[in-house]
C-alpha cells in the first residue's frame, strides 16, 4: 500500500533580484514520479547537486512542487490544511547532528517534538523511553547531548523523530560525518525500525555499503530518476554508476573485476559472504 | 621540512569537569614527502594533534619541533609557518567569504606579502590544479556547488605553496566522484612536488588507497604508526577503537581463514583482484 507518491514533480529554485522579480530559475527535480510503500526501505543515490535532498524536502512538505503533485499517507502537501499532519507522518534526520540537537539533556530532547504536539506529559515519557530504547540509546538519557559522539548524537536525533510516530522517516546523509563505528550504529538502527517496527524509510546516502539493505534503489541524476530497482538491479550497472559520480560496494566491484579478468562469477554481488562461496566453487 | 612531536600532550579545561586530556604523551615524527593517513573515532584527538602542526595550538606538555625550531619559541615567525603548514579544515566551504574565487584564493598569498603579480600566478596555478576552469574565477563563491566550494578552499591554500598539505575530512558530504577526483588531485600534487600530506579522514577505503604511512589514534595516544598493510592487520583492535578494515581486506581475511593461500594482508581492489586470479589461477593448474 503506497505512503508516499509523487506524480511528475518538478522543482525550480527562483532566483529573484532586489524588486522581487524573477531572475533565473534552476530546475533541481524535473520530473519525478515514484511510489513508496509503507513499510518499505528506500535508498535515494545520486551525485552532488542531483536534487535527492531537494525530493526529500518535498516528501515532508518542506517544499511545494512547482509543477506536478506530492502524495503522503493519502494527503496532498499543497492543501495548506494537511502540511501539520503530513510533517507529523514523515519526520526528518539531516546531515549534521550538532544542528538538531537543541536540549542539554537526551531525554528532554527527544521528549521535544510530542510535547510540540500538545501530547500528555505520561504518554510523552513513555515515548521517550520506547524511542531511546530503539535507537539503543536509553543508557543515556540522562546525558549531556555534547558528550555523546557523533553516531550516539544521530541516534537521538532519530529518537526525535521516533518518538513522533511518524510513518515515515526520511535521513538526509545522517552518516556523512560520522566515524565507521557511528555509521554502523545509525544505519543498525535505521534497519532495526523498519524491520521491527515497520516504519518506512527513505535513506539518501553517498555510502554505497549502506543501501545494500533497502528494498529498492533510486538513483538520481540532474533532477531525474535515472536508474531505479533492488540493490542487486541497481548495481550491476558498474560503468553506468561511475559515469553519475557514484560508485559499488567494494564487494560488487571487486567480483566485477574478477569478471572481466575471466572468473566465472555472476553479476550482482552484494555481500561478502557471497563471493567466498562463489570463489570457493571456482577453486574446489 | 621535517615535525617532530616529542612527548607532546594537551588538556584543555572542560566545563565543570575540570581537564580533559585530547593529546597524552604524542611522539610522532612527519617525515618529508610522505602520505600520511590519520585515523581514529570523533574525539580520538586528530583534530588537537593537526592543530598543532602549525602552532594554532602549543601543548600543555613536551613540545613540537619544526626544522629544528621549537614552535613554541616566541620568535618563531607563525605566519611563514602557517603558510607553510596549510591546514583545511572541515568543511572549508564555510570560510570562503570574498566576493570573487579568484580573490579568495588570492588571500593567502597576498598576507604573505607576496607581490600582485606572484599572488596572481599563484591562485591561477592553484584553481587550475584543483580543476576549476577560468570561467568560474569570478564568480561568487556561493554560485558553487558544494564539491567546487571545497575545491575553491583547497585551492585557497594550496596558493600559499605549503610544505606540509593538512586536510581534515576534505571529502565529507562529497559524492564518490567528487570524492576521487579531490583524493587524485591531492595524490597527483604530493607526487610531482613531494608535498608532505597528512589526509585526516573516516574512510578506511580511502586511506589504504592513498596513504604510505597510517597513524591510528585512540584516546590521544598513537597506537599505530605503520604502512597501510601492517596497520590492517589489526582488524580486531581497530574495530574495538570504532574504526574498520576496507571491505576487501575482511574479503581477502576470510579467504585466508578458510586455508587459501593468500600470504599477506591486502587492502585494495586492485591487489584482490590479483592475489585472486593467482589463487584461482593455481587451483585450475594443479
Amino acid at each position: 500500500m503506497s505512503l508516499i507518491k509523487t506524480e511528475e514533480l518538478v522543482h525550480d529554485y527562483i532566483r529573484r533580484d532586489e524588486e522581487g522579480n524573477e531572475d533565473g530559475r534552476i530546475r533541481a527535480v524535473d520530473g519525478v514520479s515514484l511510489n513508496v510503500n509503507r513499510g518499505e526501505f528506500i535508498a535515494i543515490l545520486g551525485s552532488n547537486g542531483s536534487g535527492k535532498s531537494t525530493l526529500a524536502k518535498h516528501l515532508n512538505a518542506i517544499l511545494f512542487p512547482t509543477e506536478g503533485s506530492v502524495w503522503v499517507d493519502g494527503k496532498n502537501t499543497m492543501d495548506p490544511d494537511e502540511i501539520w499532519d503530513i510533517r507529523e507522518t514523515a519526520g526528518m534526520v539531516f546531515q549534521n547532528p550538532d544542528n538538531q540537537i537543541i536540549a542539554q539533556v537526551v531525554e528532554e530532547d527527544v521528549g521535544f517534538g510530542p510535547e510540540n504536539m500538545g501530547i500528555p506529559t505520561k504518554e510523552i515519557w513513555e515515548r521517550v523511553e520506547e524511542s531511546l530504547k530503539a535507537v539503543g540509546m536509553w543508557e543515556y538519557r540522562k546525558a549531556s547531548p555534547g558528550r555523546l559522539s557523533g553516531g550516539q548524537k544521530q541516534r537521538v536525533s532519530i529518537a526525535g523523530v521516533i518518538a513522533m510516530h511518524p510513518k515515515c522517516i526520511i535521513l538526509d546523509e545522517p552518516t556523512a560525518m560520522l566515524d565507521p563505528s557511528g555509521r554502523r550504529e545509525v544505519i543498525r538502527a535505521a534497519r532495526a525500525l523498519n524491520d521491527v517496527e515497520k516504519v518506512t524509510i527513505i535513506l539518501i546516502t553517498h555510502y554505497m555499503d549502506e543501501v545494500i539493505y533497502a528494498d529498492r534503489v533510486f538513483v538520481m541524476d540532474k533532477g531525474r530518476v535515472a536508474l531505479k530497482g533492488t540493490p542487486v538491479e541497481v548495481f550491476k550497472h558498474v560503468e553506468e554508476l561511475k559515469a553519475l559520480h557514484l560508485d559499488v560496494p567494494q564487494v560488487t566491484l571487486l567480483a566485477y573485476e574478477l569478471r572481466k579478468r575471466g572468473l566465472d562469477i555472476p553479476d550482482g554481488i552484494l555481500h561478502m559472504e557471497e563471493l567466498i562461496e562463489v570463489l570457493e566453487k571456482i577453486c574446489r | 621540512m621535517s615535525l617532530e612531536f616529542r612527548n607532546v600532550s594537551y588538556e584543555y579545561e572542560s566545563a565543570g569537569s575540570g581537564y580533559s586530556r585530547a593529546l597524552d604523551n604524542i611522539d610522532l615524527k612527519i617525515e618529508d614527502g610522505v602520505f600520511y593517513g590519520l585515523i581514529g573515532h570523533t574525539g580520538s584527538g586528530k583534530s588537537t594533534l593537526v592543530q598543532h602542526m602549525n602552532g594554532l595550538l602549543h601543548p600543555t606538555q613536551g613540545e613540537v619541533w619544526c626544522d629544528g625550531v621549537n614552535l613554541a619559541d616566541k620568535s618563531v615567525n607563525m605566519r611563514l609557518l602557517r603558510s607553510q603548514v596549510g591546514l583545511v579544515f572541515q568543511y572549508p566551504e564555510h570560510q570562503l567569504f570574498e566576493t570573487t574565487v579568484f580573490n579568495d584564493v588570492c588571500f593567502g598569498p597576498r598576507n604573505m606579502g607576496l607581490t600582485e603579480d606572484e599572488i596572481k600566478m599563484r591562485a591561477e596555478d592553484a584553481l587550475k590544479q584543483v580543476g576549476i576552469s577560468e570561467d568560474m574565477w569570478k564568480l561568487s563563491p556561493f554560485d558553487l556547488s558544494g564539491g567546487q566550494k571545497r575545491r575553491v578552499a583547497i585551492a585557497g591554500v594550496l596558493a600559499m605553496h605549503p610544505k606540509i598539505l593538512v586536510l581534515d575530512e576534505p571529502t565529507a558530504g562529497l559524492d564518490p566522484g567528487g570524492r576521487d577526483d579531490i583524493l587524485d588531485q591531492i595524490s597527483f600534487l604530493h607526487e610531482k612536488n613531494k608535498m608532505t600530506v597528512v589526509l585526516i579522514s573516516h574512510s578506511m577505503e580511502d586511506v589504504a588507497k592513498y596513504a604510505d604511512r597510517i597513524v591510528v589514534m585512540n584516546k590521544g595516544r598513537i597506537i599505530y604508526n605503520d604502512v597501510p598493510m601492517q596497520v590492517f592487520e589489526h582488524v580486531e583492535e581497530l574495530e574495538e577503537m570504532g574504526l574498520s578494515a576496507p571491505q576487501v581486506t575482511y574479503i581477502m581475511k576470510k579467504l585466508r581463514d578458510k586455508g587459501y593461500p593468500i600470504d599477506k594482508s591486502v587492502i585494495t581492489i586492485d591487489e584482490a583482484v590479483e592475489e585472486i586470479m593467482r589463487m584461482t589461477g593455481g587451483k585450475m593448474h594443479a
